[in-house]
């Protein structure tokens, strides 16, 4: 994790966004200067408030999980308050916390993917075997449209990290192809192509869902 | 046939396929859609904010890298007794080693055979060394060792009943009875300190004293207390209402 922060600060083969972005006014900045001048805790607080809806959606959807997403969430700005301070402001601080819960994400799919192999090698059921992202256990699922949902969120656990991360921040989170080049540390044609091949991937996945679909527009 | 009516005949199943296309990204953008945007749980600050809090008051420099060897040093003490004792005593027994250091050397042959050898000059064969086993590796391994009771004491085998993870989560909890300090200090380390704390809270629940850990945890004065008082006393509630 605290490769993370070293990482982003690395000037990366981003091109021209990177200059475009940094007339724009964050309007974290304020906050960020507060925190990391002056050490004002009310500041950080009001930071995590702003942000922790993105990150945890984003959570959400990389790990399938409420309960899982929750704690990575707080990880995630935990580890943030720990290496918050490497934070120069090249970009938008938004983008910084993308890529800090980014990582987060990746380390608890790591951990999540580590625990069901142990549970699986030892035969037994673990508290959180059942939270593994192929197994959404969300109350929303007894919600109208929940199979459509779960097919989703299955083929969104289906897909490996680089593709599952780049369709989330485009698709869910709706970040430019900059933005999300500036997140995981990538050329922008990078993001592009991986997205292609998420959706793609996607649509193989849904093909019975989308098809379904199809159908109920034509009829 | 026009040379338009041709091109057009040829372009018609790319344009017909491109339609396609288009219409399932479409599809799959309206399914992608269908995802609700997650609400966050309502105590994700505070709960942040409490772990911060915990790193912040965590000892540094050398106190808190004392700290961290705190089990490593009880551990160190405990060989360097093992080791001072075997050094007085002698090894339990003989590991199988070679050298002097294991084993007396004999300084000079018995008398006896050295009047013979002044008798009989002859040629004197290089001979190895004798060595002489020591008297602490004589002793038998049983006498340091003795195994283990023919019937164990009834709350042993109680305790062998229980699963491994059960085992680990009791010795946990009374951790956090007894030194609740440093259990706090581990705990604001842990990575899913929610998903650990839930399986601690479950397991006190199981055994029937969550309610009363999570008033006694109440009382402490900690950043991270609250947080934990409230899993433990949420746990026992958890079955109820779910059996309801």
């Amino acid at each position: 994790m605290q490769a993370v922060a070293a990482d982003f600060i690395r000037p990366a083969l981003l091109g021209a966004s990177m200059s475009t972005r940094a007339t724009d006014v964050d309007p974290d900045s304020e906050l960020v200067a507060r925190w990391q001048k002056e050490g004002d805790m009310e500041a950080f607080s009001m930071l995590v408030k702003r942000h922790e809806r993105p990150v945890f959606g984003l959570m959400v959807r990389m790990l399938g999980d409420r309960e899982e997403a929750a704690d990575a969430s707080q990880d995630a700005f935990l580890s943030l308050y720990r290496h918050g301070k490497r934070f120069r402001g090249e970009a938008r601080f938004s983008t910084f916390v993308y890529r800090v819960a980014a990582n987060a994400a990746k380390n608890r799919l790591r951990s999540l993917r580590r625990a069901h192999a142990r549970s699986q090698a030892l035969g037994v059921q673990q508290a959180g075997g059942a939270a593994l992202p192929s197994a959404p256990r969300d109350p929303e699922d007894s919600a109208a449209g929940a199979e459509d949902q779960r097919a989703v969120q299955l083929a969104l656990g289906k897909l490996p990290y680089d593709l599952r991360i780049a369709v989330v921040l485009r698709e869910f989170e709706g970040q430019p192809y900059s933005e999300i080049a500036h997140v995981l540390g990538i050329p922008e044609g990078t993001v592009k192509s991986r997205i292609h091949r998420a959706r793609s991937a996607l649509k193989v996945l849904l093909e019975d869902f989308v098809r379904e679909r199809s159908e109920e527009t034509d009829s | 046939m026009s040379r338009w009516q041709r091109d057009t005949d040829e372009q018609a199943p790319d344009a017909m396929a491109e339609g396609f296309a288009i219409e399932e990204e479409r599809r799959l953008n309206e399914l992608l859609k269908t995802l609700p945007e997650p609400e966050p749980p309502a105590h994700l600050t505070s709960h942040v904010m409490a772990r911060i809090q915990a790193y912040e008051v965590r000892p540094r420099g050398i106190r808190g890298f004392l700290q961290g060897l705190a089990p490593m040093r009880t551990a160190a003490v405990l060989a360097g007794g093992l080791a001072t004792w075997m050094f007085l005593v002698g090894a339990p027994y003989d590991l199988g080693g070679t050298g002097p250091s294991q084993e007396q050397r004999v300084a000079a042959p018995e008398p006896s055979l050295r009047r013979t050898a002044a008798q009989n000059p002859q040629p004197r064969r290089p001979s190895s060394p004798h060595y002489a086993v020591s008297a602490g590796a004589l002793v038998s391994p049983a006498g340091f060792f003795p195994g283990p009771p023919q019937r164990p004491a009834p709350i042993l085998a109680a305790q062998r009943v229980l699963p491994p993870l059960d085992r680990r989560l009791d010795r946990q909890i009374d951790h956090l009875l007894h030194n609740p300090d440093a259990f706090f200090r581990r705990f604001a380390r842990i990575r899913e300190g929610d998903r650990y704390l839930e399986r601690l809270a479950n397991r006190s629940a199981r055994r029937g004293d969550a309610a009363h850990i999570g008033l006694r945890v109440r009382a402490i004065q900690h950043p991270l207390a609250p947080q934990v008082s409230e899993r433990f006393l949420r746990a026992p509630l958890i079955p109820a209402a779910a059996r309801r």
